[in-house]
């Protein structure tokens, strides 16, 4: 009884950590907390002040860029002329994003779900929440589905999604991330998750995915993204990149560094569309050439009219300053 | 009585305290020149105390071909016919060093021949460490050629440090990276350049895990890859049909710790097929990994006669006449 709210509980603080959908989620809560307790348009200033700084230090985060757009729209078009109105349309806004979150990744998730049949050996990478929700449901339905997953350097990330996948009931196997290719050809197919989706179909995710991708192509094994759709980033429609933060190996050894050797460990990378057989968001599974479709579904125009999160934020900033000067 | 020093050869072997794959050929010919040093029973019995020791030898490490390409060469002197102990033990002797001597210079040539591949500006991958590896890229930076190399830190067991340590160390310019980001490094590359421990008798490569995604990917780049790798590296046993094996190890080198439930799999090794390999760089020259055929018959003068050698016994090993 006890070890398993303390697994529940040691796999949320995972999911808090490790994967994307998740990470985006607990600084929106963070952000949702700060606005709540809001007594002046200080306090509020300092909550959208958070919030575009987690945005600026995160802009491969599609989640949280994209709810950060939508947040700092939604107040400015209400027009709320005090603290207390302006409190009330940012966390109703929030709380609606956070549970329509929810939805499209457990939609995706249905969806994925049902591609996959019973005795499958799943290949994945990394820690996603939302491989594991396609997981959950393949387990509730009595599929004898197994995973491969690797360790993924130099975070380990990995080995937490093996423990997560186990404590489902889903037989796992752990490699590191060197033996990928040798292992597969035991897998019947490819699940990932995703940190964003570019205009093309392009898919960023954890750093080792290109590999695995081209692993898999050369195998013949499919490859599926699962994501909601809140992963597309709309300013790749209009040729801005999706970086990825560069980070050195934390773990080397101090004679190595007296030497001079230095380190270099990118966080995420690129999935051309090439090497990907499909994209499943809550709208569907799709190939990933014809993202522009889900983009029209999702922004409700096709090219997107998204207004760039600088801009938004900016604007903000001078009408609170503004209400906050004329009371 | 096998003597401590031999055995203790063997366990450095097996435990990877002694690693790479020409080191543990000249470890494995040196503990044999020990054993012949420390015999001390009659003519008769010399051969089967030699061949037991051969078998502990044989028996540390199953995957580099280098071991039982060593152990043969030394071997081919137990089984001539002497007069005297002290004449048999000489000849081992005297094998266990030619092969030593010949394995290190052949280290030496191949850095002088790979080292005329590497230009001046170019980024180099390398994976695991390589003495063969590491010699034509000190070559090459003596020459006066200046370059970056990217070196994997190669998990479960960061070989990739020792390969930094001895490339830094030399003044060359060197990044480690994670096994992780080789698909995202190699837009960057110009070369990839990797060690062997055997090279299969219709070209594969077998090298440290991780070998084989690598050249996948160089292949999706463009990018050239090439194999160092000394002549007593290639399988004749393949030749015959024999599979190399892969050593599987232990799981807790990937995680220690392992967590109940979740399996483990941890291979040292895998194969890469001769497609993805622009050329392999020996002591006796460049050539295409097709050509592996060419080494084992004509240089190593390895045949298919009557019926399929069984295993080492039954070869013939010709090293160091003719580079």
């Amino acid at each position: 009884m006890g070890e398993g709210i303390e697994m529940r509980e040691k796999l949320t603080e995972y999911w808090r950590v490790y994967g994307a959908t998740e990470a985006a989620k607990s600084i929106l809560e963070e952000f949702l907390r700060k606005v709540n307790s809001s007594k002046s348009w200080e306090d509020l200033l300092a909550a959208i002040d958070y919030l575009y700084e987690a945005c600026s230090a995160r802009p491969y985060s599609a989640l949280l860029v994209n709810a950060s757009r939508d947040v700092l729209q939604e107040f400015l078009s209400s027009g709320a002329s005090s603290v207390y109105e302006a409190v009330n349309t940012i966390s109703s806004k929030i709380s609606r994003m956070l549970d329509m979150v929810e939805n499209m990744t457990l939609q995706a998730a249905l969806i994925a779900a049902k591609r996959i049949q019973d005795d499958e050996v799943i290949f994945t990478i990394s820690y996603s929440g939302t491989v594991l929700k396609v997981f959950e449901n393949l387990v509730a339905r009595g599929a004898r589905v197994r995973a491969i997953v690797t360790e993924s350097r130099p975070f380990g990330e990995g080995v937490e999604m093996a423990r997560a996948l186990r404590s489902l009931g889903v037989g796992v196997t752990l490699i590191v991330d060197s033996a990928i290719r040798s292992f597969i050809k035991r897998a019947s197919r490819v699940v990932i998750g995703a940190e964003a989706i570019a205009a093309n179909g392009a898919t960023i995710n954890k750093v080792g995915t290109a590999l695995l991708a081209i692993a898999a192509k050369e195998a013949r094994v499919r490859l599926f993204v699962v994501s909601g759709s809140y992963k597309i980033v709309p300013e790749t429609f209009f040729g801005e990149l999706v970086g990825s933060p560069e980070m050195e190996i934390q773990d080397m050894p101090q004679d190595l560094i007296a030497i001079g050797v230095k380190s270099y460990a990118p966080l995420f990378e690129a999935v051309p569309t090439g090497y990907i057989d499909a994209i499943i968001t809550e709208k569907g599974l799709i190939s990933p050439p014809a993202i522009p479709y889900i983009v029209r579904e999702t922004f409700g125009s096709w090219p997107p009219r998204v207004r760039r999160i600088e801009d938004l934020y900016r604007e903000a900033r001078t009408l609170m300053l503004r209400r906050l000067r004329t009371p | 009585m096998i003597p401590e020093e031999v055995i203790k050869i063997a366990d450095d072997i097996r435990e990877m305290r002694i690693r790479g794959a020409g080191r543990i050929a000249r470890a494995a010919a040196e503990a044999l020149m020990i054993a012949a040093k420390s015999y001390n029973g009659d003519l008769e019995d010399f051969a089967r105390y030699m061949e037991e020791v051969s078998e502990i030898l044989l028996s540390t490490r199953p995957t580099a071909v280098s071991l039982p390409n060593a152990i043969s060469y030394v071997m081919k002197a137990v089984r001539r016919r002497y007069g005297s102990v002290v004449e048999a033990v000489e000849a081992v002797v005297r094998a266990a060093m030619e092969f030593k001597e010949y394995s290190e210079k052949a280290l030496e040539l191949i850095g002088e021949i790979g080292s005329r591949m590497i230009e001046d500006g170019m980024t180099i991958i390398t994976h695991c460490n390589s003495s063969a590896v590491v010699s034509i890229l000190a070559k090459a930076w003596r020459e006066g050629k200046r370059f970056k190399v990217y070196a994997t830190e190669t998990r479960p067991r960061y070989q990739g440090y020792i390969t930094a340590r001895d490339l830094a160390s030399r003044g060359i310019s060197t990044t480690l990276i994670t096994d992780s980001a080789v698909a995202y490094i190699m837009r960057k590359a110009d070369l990839v350049l990797v060690g062997a421990d055997a090279i299969t008798s219709n070209g594969a490569l077998i090298n440290k895990i991780g070998t084989s995604q690598i050249a996948l990917t160089a292949k999706v780049y463009s990018v050239p890859f090439y194999v160092a790798a000394e002549t007593y590296k290639f399988s004749p046993y393949t030749l015959a049909g024999e599979a190399v094996e892969i050593e599987e190890r232990d799981p807790r080198e990937v995680l220690d710790p392992p967590i109940e439930g979740i399996e483990i799999r941890n291979p040292a090794f895998d194969a890469t097929p001769p497609e993805y390999i622009d050329a392999i760089i020996t002591e006796i020259g460049v050539i295409s990994p097709e050509m592996a055929i060419l080494v084992i018959t004509e240089f190593l003068g390895h045949r298919i006669v009557s019926e399929a050698p069984k295993g080492y016994e039954d070869s013939e090993t010709e090293l160091g006449s003719q580079y």
